[in-house]
């Protein structure tokens, strides 16, 4: 079968019981640091670095294969895009296009950057159980004033998670309408806004129509919008201070470069 | 002219770690004018297989033709009418007409022969006229199922092709759904239809495609498929297999109420015979 992408794989490696928000934080940094790093050395440590940490997770690698998957064609396009339109030494050229050695080096820097973040970001998700994502999120808002805003950080942090969870549910709901246009003939229409609207129109009322019964359902079965008592107690643990120290030790060692 | 399949096989996600085989070497033909039923466990391959009718996925290897032609040729689309099970997923004009005529408006037909075609498809659907201003949003669930069959209808399809046409479609909706289908077929109209409900689309089927794990395991009429074994079978049939296996002397290759009883019947009044004889 096919599982949904970036889902909760379970197991009790050291990375399963680190505390949500210091996978959060990681997750953040490393982030920040993927896309600071310019030189070929410093992305490459930055593998190294992934693929470390993946085997201590004992995550099968189909799960990294599946959150790089679906992005494919989108890093393929950013590629070629900065191989072909970043100006500089031209490699050679064929027709009208122009390769550029630049360009090959920005488009390699930004594909591995961009495979780089769905790893790390996978590789946070499967290693953490999801209602602990929002609990961890919900902490780290909880000292903003987000009262003024009428939301409570617990309504706002299940808000982050569900939509994380939508969207494998909101492809495959895309993918349906697609083909269903498709045997109408979209493809063969000759306006091109009534294409845009037999896609945009189904899925937008699809998914509000989602929305509404997960609320319900949601409700009736006794979520009330507070905060509840958790059955995550979230304890930072001192494994979790010296991850953090150790990936800030990590991170300032990348930004020297 | 009919729809062939020669050693079609068919991947997801080829030539990567999560290749999966969802068909294998499928070999089949279907003529204008049959009712075929295509069966199968979830994740045989059924949905797949509809796909490749109309060129929305392409085999990997094998061939596949729709009257000579290549699915994907436009002719070949319009020689096609697919209906999906989620009719919500494709709606989204304002009316049903517009709804219904999108279809055909997309093929390059004109206004006026368009209007004459989305009126024949909503009567072939037992809805009213009076629904043609209504949002197709306001619909319940069946009506729905209509206007997408409707949709499917107004490109006077010679293969109509549906996912599942019934399931979860309230009684009345059904029998509606039925009827059109029989009348379709009856105006020599192929119809391939999904389905894991066997008690409803059952008696209308003529030819049977069983699929398991990506291959035909079963391909035949419906008596064969009654009297073949490893096929999942309608309750009457399988009752009548199971009175059968019991030592009662019944043909077991029968599937509605009235032909049940009057075989049941039939064969008591020999066991009576013979326990008066002795
Ligand atoms: N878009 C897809 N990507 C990858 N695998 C798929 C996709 N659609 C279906 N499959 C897989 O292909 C197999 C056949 O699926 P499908 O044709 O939908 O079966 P059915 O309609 O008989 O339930 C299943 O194993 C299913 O998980
Ligand atoms: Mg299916």
């Amino acid at each position: 079968m096919q599982g949904p992408v970036f889902s909760f794989v379970p197991g009790d490696s050291f990375l399963h019981t680190l505390d949500p928000r210091t996978k959060l934080a990681a997750v953040m940094l490393l982030g920040i640091l993927t896309f600071r790093t310019e030189s070929f050395f410093g992305i490459v440590t930055l593998f190294v670095f992934f693929f470390a940490l993946a085997s201590i997770s004992g995550l099968p690698a189909r799960v990294f294969l599946r959150a790089v998957r679906p992005m494919i064609l989108f890093i393929i396009f950013i590629f070629f895009a900065q191989l072909f339109f970043t100006k500089g030494h031209v490699l050679t050229s064929f027709w009208i296009l122009n390769p550029s050695l630049e360009g090959l080096q920005n488009g390699l820097r930004l594909s591995a950057r961009f495979i780089l973040l769905l790893l790390f970001a996978a590789l946070m998700t499967a290693s953490t159980d999801p209602s602990a994502i929002t609990s961890g999120i919900e902490r780290m808002l909880r000292p903003l004033p987000l009262r003024w805003l009428g939301v409570n950080s617990f309504e706002l942090a299940t808000m982050m998670n569900l939509s994380i969870s939508f969207l494998p549910i909101l492809f495959e709901r895309a993918e349906r309408t697609k083909v269903a246009q498709a045997s109408r003939g979209m493809y063969f229409g000759k306006n091109p806004l009534r294409s845009v609207s037999a896609l945009a129109i189904p899925l937008i009322k699809g998914v509000i129509r989602d929305a509404e019964e997960l609320a319900l359902a949601m409700e009736s079965r006794g979520y009330q919008g507070t905060r509840r008592t958790s059955i995550h107690e979230l304890r930072m643990q001192r494994r979790d201070w010296i991850s953090l120290f150790a990936l800030i030790l990590f991170a300032d060692f990348m930004l020297r470069f | 002219m009919p729809i062939i399949l020669e050693n079609v096989s068919f991947f997801y996600s080829k030539n990567t770690p999560l290749e999966i085989t969802a068909l294998k070497d499928v070999n089949l033909r279907i003529e204008k004018g049959e009712f075929v039923g295509i069966l199968g466990e979830n994740g045989a391959g059924k949905s797949t297989l509809i796909k490749l009718f109309n060129g929305i996925l392409r085999p990997d290897s094998g061939k596949v033709t729709i009257d000579g032609l290549s699915p994907s040729s436009k002719k070949a689309k319009s020689m096609i009418g697919m209906v999906f099970q989620q009719a919500a997923d494709q709606l989204f004009c304002r009316t049903i007409y517009d709804e219904i005529a999108f279809g055909p408006l997309n093929f390059g037909y004109s206004r006026k022969e368009t209007e004459e075609r989305v009126l024949e498809a909503l009567e072939a659907v037992y809805l009213d006229r009076t629904m043609l201003s209504r949002n197709p949003f306001s619909l319940s669930g069946g009506e729905m199922q209509r206007v997408a069959l409707a949709c499917a209808l107004a490109l006077r399809p010679d293969y109509l092709v549906l996912d599942e046409p019934i399931t979860g479609i309230d009684p009345s909706g059904k029998k509606e759904i039925l009827e059109t289908l029989k009348k379709v077929k009856d105006q020599g109209t192929a119809v391939i239809t999904v389905t894991h409900n066997l008690n409803g689309l059952f008696p209308l089927l003529e030819k049977i495609i069983h699929l398991q794990e990506g291959r035909i395991s079963f391909q035949g009429s419906r008596k064969e498929y009654l009297e073949s074994e490893n096929v999942p079978l309608p309750p009457i049939a399988a009752m009548m297999r199971e009175l059968k296996s019991s030592g009662i002397q019944v043909n077991p290759a029968l599937f509605t109420v009235e032909e049940a009883l009057e075989e049941i019947l039939r064969v008591k009044s020999i066991i009576e015979k013979k326990k008066t004889e002795k």
